[in-house]
């Protein structure tokens, strides 16, 4: 080892280097050719690519996108990046691509899209606490980060998959069209980015871009501009050929399945239903046998429905604030069913609490004065309970069906809403009736006992037979000619999601259709009655886990997906 | 009421338009001319330097806090880029922060594990070991692969340590696979590897032609430059797919793949035949121009046409717009470089050029883009191909010169030429090389047939992998890894596309242990027992001053370039810059310590660095692709650039959150909805991609922009170099990537 010698002594080459390896000197060697100047330089660059005015009454800020121009470089995706702060994988601004035309004659066209600060933004009339808004003068939708309590459902309502959620900080955020540099003449950072101009700002004329909204002008393989009507105007001298579609026109991938809500919607409609089925029960039996069962029926449809409502707030991501969603009563569906369920769960408390009142007053021998009103009053608060039960499903209906996806709209998701309270609802009585036998086991020989027991084991087959056969007409549009919104979602089921579908029909089919036929033929064994409900309560989870990752969201074109 | 301030409290409890999250994206004026930035990522001090991925060699603004790198943007004022950059050049900083950063150096222990070590022992190591096997196999048995991705000084040093101080013969870059065929197009073409070009020929041009090049995705912002253009110029693009360049052009021709030696050979018959070409600038400034005239005469239109596609009235509608052009400039990319007759395709554009005197006047020339950042750096200065500065092994005079600037004995010099890439490593098939150094390459994914060099690798007694990261598919090879400071945390100069020397600083920390190259290049002269020699080689200026007067006398000459601050202050340097007003000099401001001008171009004297001073007109007949389809086979596979926001092997690229989500996550394969439908493929689905080599897989994505019988794959997936087939242009010897029989098969 020829060098050892070198570096007998205590400080050797390695340590000065390594030394020498951590000393900045950038700063210290070259930075004073750097004036200190005050001037945005880049402004040359960017000076004619901002409006010059403010705009006018009816008029609003849009980005101008040449396509012409745009050839796929990403610059401004990492501009808007970095010049805005964002976190590591935080992104704002997306570039996608469009494929068409024919063998002989190929087209490609790259396409920069960000927030399109909409004249009616989806965004803004779903927030159930009003977190964002449209500058009057700009018409810039901002996000207001602080208002915001984190329940994404701007990224269901939005169709061009702008809002992006923090998990880190539980909010969204999203493209504010650099809005504080657009107030001192700066640029946006998309905009001071593209090497060849092809986005900038204009003012354009909101009644205008209603109209064009309306002739669904906007830009090939995308949502129907006539529902938000975006402002983003794409230009270009070319003629695009009618079979353009985005790099991952074919990309199909599951959505997030977001368990809370999962649970949350499930167990409000099982709540709903076990309420109404105990209060048909009431109005249809006056025997004595029913009223001994009233008390337990309503106390676990009052547990599941408080369990419901806990579970929902585990779905914000700043649940502290959640109380803020009455103000957006006005334009969000989501604040109303969040009204809607209060109201339901204060009802259905009072309801349930009465009954273990006068069972209480009853066992302990006390007179309570005017215990002669209650069953009136029992009576009246059980229909208000089921009523807002009612209105609280078909809020949480309208939320997703207001968000005009295609596996969500029309009467697909009150079908399954209210397809699982009526499922879920005689399910659970059933279940908690003969949970009560086991104790109570006088009642097992009363041919009451017997015939509602028959009664709700033929009602969750009948509206287990209709729901799983809605449920699977889905996979009637595997043959579909087209590549259909309802056949991405029917091939994600076959695919991705095959697991998930299977077990939903077996449980469903096991505790929704044979279990209750054993029932109806007279299979006495408690355990038969018993595990109909968590199996279908397992199944309808299922069922809509699958209604959240296997929707089609609409979205601008994507980049090629591999 | 209103203004009470509980209520205000309440209101803004209720509706709270701000806050903590709020605050988090304010932004502040950022001063030094930036405008406005984060507030949480205010500088307060910013410095320029140039972008490390590929050869346009941007200018960024780096934002300093307490003189570390906090942020970047483009710099406004650099004459590359004027204020722009790739998604690459903004995410810069963002890869020296991956957690996989090699912080130590790793030794394979007994077990086959990278165990981490100090510098001693791993540089006691390192010299052991390499002694050893000189010892057993001979001094030319160790050799070294570098790279376009450090900086000049340190190739140089790396060079100059490897030949004449560690005694290896053998050693080559990474340039091999992209720039060598320019380089010998230019050497034999012009008499010194000299691409004649500046930028603001982009913007110069009436006509412009591209061939196997995708501009806008590969070099964004030289494209930036042709959208400057104001002329309204046609912009002619030659390649088989209909790329996003191909899209923005006025022109576009679909060729069949390899066949543009013979378009071009057919575009210059139709010139000569029809007299469009400037006969005083030929007779003036070149020679071969008779012979070539009879060579060109067999490539008819109707030969020509059958050849590449490309219909008669297609090919003279070409040659028009050439003819009509004031001002024509031809560009080519790794389209041209990497095929297996690059060299005279190369010289078949010189050759146009030089026949219709589009060469030496703003907007024309034969201008090769390069690849990586520093690829032109390793073409002068990486002691490879070329002695240091440009020099030539096999010439005395260039031994004698070089062995004094260094002051070194010129017995040191080795005076045979080292081995090409393809040549080194069928010296470890053959043992003729035991022992490899690979310093900021991943040749495990990148090599041409990868997976015949990766069982190669098992051959070698010691390989050293030098890399910014322990986990790059070579370093997971490797005996003993050690950890380079990357771009950005060291100091040094590229050489970019259009021969601007551009200064790099540290603005950032390296992490750990790791230490610059030319750092790890001092320790290992230490420890090999020749420190003394390169004594001088103090630091990286210091060792600018030696490449300055390496270059005396050369057409790279860069004498006239005081220092790194003169570097700084002109907005970077082209070569040559003697300081003296000659005419390869021209364009320089007057004053009394002149700065260079900005945009400055080669020839525009028609003097070219042969001793006659004339270029030649070089030719060969076009020969069949090595690999051609047949039908078992029938697929063309063509590979390249992916996205813009990919580079190479990924080692940097993938590091980044927000780049990874502008390129395809997997593997994937263009093909024609035509074959597509044909072999029973959808849009989305696993395919097999097979060829003689290997069988991967990928996901097929359909598209009409490739051709039929044509597939294509982006480079940047480590299977797509299992599948290509090894065959070298003979006079560059760089590999062609670009063509190989594959069947497409369902997975």
């Amino acid at each position: 080892m020829p060098a050892t010698q070198d570096f007998s002594e205590s400080r050797t080459l390695i340590d000065d280097l390594l030394a020498e390896q951590q000393t900045m000197t950038a700063a210290a060697k070259f930075s004073r050719l750097h004036e200190r100047h005050q001037l945005p330089a880049q402004a040359r660059y960017y000076r004619d690519l901002i409006p010059l005015e403010r705009p006018r009454d009816g008029e609003q800020y849009a980005f101008a996108v040449d396509l012409d121009g745009c050839t796929g470089c990403k610059a401004c995706v990492t501009a808007c990046h970095n010049l805005n702060g964002l976190d590591d994988d935080e992104t704002w601004r997306e570039v996608g691509v469009l494929f068409g035309g024919t063998v002989l004659e190929p087209v490609q066209q790259t396409v920069t899209t960000a927030c399109h600060h909409c004249v009616d933004p989806a965004c803004m009339n779903g927030c159930p606490v009003l977190a964002y808004e449209k500058d009057p003068v700009t018409g810039i939708v901002r996000h207001l980060d602080d208002q915001c309590i984190g329940c994404q459902y701007c990224i269901l309502k939005c169709p061009y998959d702008v809002p992006k959620y923090s998990k880190k900080r539980g909010i969204v955020r999203k493209c504010d069209m650099c809005s504080s540099r657009l107030a001192v003449n700066e640029a946006p950072a998309c905009v001071q980015a593209c090497p060849n101009e092809a986005i900038r700002i204009e003012v354009v004329n909101k009644a205008e871009m209603v109209r064009e909204a309306a002739l669904g002008k906007f830009l090939p393989d995308s949502p129907d501009p006539a529902y938000t009507k975006p402002t983003t105007l794409y230009r270009t001298k070319r003629k695009f050929p009618a079979n353009m579609q985005g790099g991952d026109y074919f990309h199909v991938k599951p959505e997030h399945s977001h368990p809370a809500l999962v649970v949350m919607l499930v167990l409000t409609q099982l709540s709903v239903g076990a309420f109404g089925m105990a209060v048909l029960l009431r109005t249809v039996f006056s025997a004595p046998l029913v009223a001994r069962f009233t008390p337990f029926h309503s106390l676990v449809a009052l547990a599941l429905g408080l369990l419901a409502l806990g579970a929902s707030t585990m779905h914000l991501g700043r649940p502290l604030y959640a109380w803020r969603a009455f103000v957006g009563l006005r334009t969000s569906w989501l604040s109303r069913e969040i009204m809607a369920f209060g109201g339901f769960a204060a009802l259905a408390s009072l309801y349930a609490g009465s009954f273990w009142l006068s069972l209480f007053a009853k066992t302990a021998g006390l007179a309570i004065p005017g215990m002669w009103a209650l069953p009136i009053a029992q009576r009246a608060s059980g229909i208000l309970v089921v009523f807002s039960g009612i209105i609280g499903i078909a809020c949480s209906a309208m939320i997703y069906h207001d968000t005009q996806r295609k596996f969500w709209s029309d009467a697909r998701t009150f079908l399954k809403f209210f397809g699982t309270a009526a499922l879920l609802g005689p399910a659970t009585i059933l279940f908690t009736m003969t949970a009560q036998t086991l104790w109570f086991t006088t009642a097992r020989h009363d041919p009451a006992f017997r015939e509602i027991c028959s009664l709700l084991a033929a009602a969750v087959l009948a509206v287990s037979a209709m729901k799983l056969a809605w449920e699977l007409s889905i996979f009637v549009h595997l043959r579909d000619p087209e590549f259909s919104l309802m056949k991405r979602t029917a091939l994600l089921m076959r695919g991705e999601l095959k697991a998930i579908t299977l077990a939903r029909f077996i449980f469903a089919f096991m505790g929704g259709m044979a279990l209750p036929l054993a029932v109806l033929l007279g299979m006495t064994e408690p355990a038969f009655a018993l595990a109909v409900m968590p199996l279908c309560l397992l199944g309808e989870l299922l069922e809509r886990s699958l209604f959240f990752t296997a929707v089609i969201p609409p979205k601008m074109p994507g980049g090629v997906a591999a | 009421m209103k203004d009470h301030p509980l209520i205000k409290k309440i209101g803004s409890l209720i509706r709270a338009h701000d806050g903590a999250l709020t605050q988090d994206l304010v932004q502040h004026p950022g001063e030094f001319g930036l405008g406005k930035v984060p507030a949480r990522l205010m500088p307060d001090d910013t410095t320029t330097t140039i972008c490390g991925f590929c050869s346009t060699g941007c200018g960024l603004n780096v934002h300093l806090k307490n003189g570390e790198a906090i942020n970047l943007t483009p710099t406004t004022d650099y004459p590359v880029n004027l204020g722009m950059a790739c998604p690459k050049g903004w995410e810069a900083l963002t890869p020296l922060r991956s957690a996989d950063r090699a912080t130590t150096p790793y030794l394979r222990n007994t077990s086959g594990t990278l165990e981490p070590v100090d510098w001693d022992t791993a540089l006691q190591v390192f010299t052991v070991r390499f002694k050893a096997i000189q010892d057993q196999h001979g001094k030319e048995s160790i050799a070294f692969l570098s790279t376009g991705q450090i900086c000049t000084e340190e190739m140089a040093l790396l060079g100059a340590l490897a030949k004449f101080g560690m005694g290896m013969l053998h050693g080559d870059g990474n340039t091999r696979q992209c720039m060598a065929t320019a380089v010998t197009a230019y050497k034999q073409s012009f008499g010194f590897d000299a691409p004649p070009y500046t930028y603001a020929d982009f913007e110069e041009s009436d006509v412009l032609v591209f061939v196997g090049s995708n501009l806008c995705i590969a070099h964004p912002i030289m494209w930036e430059r042709v959208c400057r253009n104001k002329n309204n110029p046609e912009i002619i693009v030659v390649d088989p797919r209909k790329t996003e360049t191909a899209m923005a052009a006025t022109q576009h021709y679909a060729i069949t793949p390899k066949s543009d030696l013979t378009l071009l050979y057919g575009l210059a018959n139709i010139l000569i035949a029809s007299g469009w070409i400037d006969l005083d600038y030929i007779e003036k400034h070149t020679s071969g121009f008779e012979e070539f005239v009879r060579f060109v005469t067999r490539f008819t239109s109707d030969t020509v046409s059958a050849a590449t596609g490309i219909s008669v009235e297609n090919l003279w509608r070409f040659a028009d717009t050439i003819h009509r052009g004031k001002r024509v400039s031809f560009w080519w990319t790794m389209g041209v470089n990497q095929g297996h007759e690059a060299t005279r395709t190369a010289q078949a554009i010189i050759n146009l050029a030089l026949m219709t005197g589009n060469l030496g006047r703003p907007g024309t020339g034969a201008n090769s883009v390069t690849g990586q950042c520093n690829a032109m750096g390793s073409r002068l200065f990486s002691n490879t191909t070329n002695m240091l500065g440009g020099h030539d092994f096999l010439n005395e005079a260039h031994r004698k010169k070089v062995a004094a600037v260094l002051g070194i004995d010129v017995g040191c010099v080795p005076s045979q030429n080292s081995w090409a890439y393809d040549q080194i490593i069928d010296g470890i098939e053959s043992d003729k090389i035991k022992g490899l150094w690979i310093i900021a390459t991943n040749t495990s994914h990148s090599w041409i047939n990868q997976r015949s060099f990766n069982e190669l690798t098992k051959k070698l007694d010691f390989l050293v992998v030098q890399d910014m990261y322990y986990t790059t598919e070579t370093a997971q090879r490797a005996h003993l890894v050690l950890p380079a400071a990357g771009w950005g945390e060291k100091e040094g100069t590229f050489i970019n596309s259009e021969r601007r020397h551009g200064l790099v600083k540290k603005v950032s920390r390296a992490p750990g242990q790791a230490l610059s190259d030319f750092n790890i290049f001092k320790l290992v002269a230490q420890y090999w027992g020749c420190g003394d020699m390169f004594a001088r080689w103090s630091s990286p200026e210091e060792a600018f001053q030696i490449m300055k007067e390496l270059s005396r006398g050369q057409p790279c000459d860069i004498t006239g370039i005081d220092d790194y601050l003169m570097l700084d202050r002109a907005g970077g340097v082209q070569w040559p810059w003697s300081g003296e007003s000659t005419s390869a000099n021209a364009g320089a401001v007057n004053e009394e310590r002149a700065l260079p001008g900005q945009e400055r171009r080669l020839f525009e004297d028609g003097a070219y660095f042969h001793a006659d001073a004339r270029a030649r007109f070089l030719f060969s007949e076009p020969c069949e692709a090595p690999e051609p389809v047949d039908d078992e086979y029938p697929f063309t596979l063509l590979t390249g650039r992916g996205t813009s926001s990919q580079w190479h092997t990924q080692t940097r690229t993938a590091k980044s959150a927000v780049l990874r989500k502008l390129y395809p996550e997997n593997a994937y394969v263009e093909i024609n909805p035509l074959d597509a439908e044909r072999l029973g493929i959808a849009s989305g689905t696993l395919v097999a991609v097979v060829s003689r080599r290997a069988r991967v897989e990928a996901s097929a994505f359909i598209a009409m922009t490739v051709q039929k019988g044509q597939v294509f794959m982006p480079m940047h997936y480590a299977v797509t170099n299992e599948l290509t087939f090894p065959s070298f242009d003979p006079f560059s010897r760089q590999p062609n990537y670009k063509a190989c029989a594959v069947r497409v098969e369902k997975a």
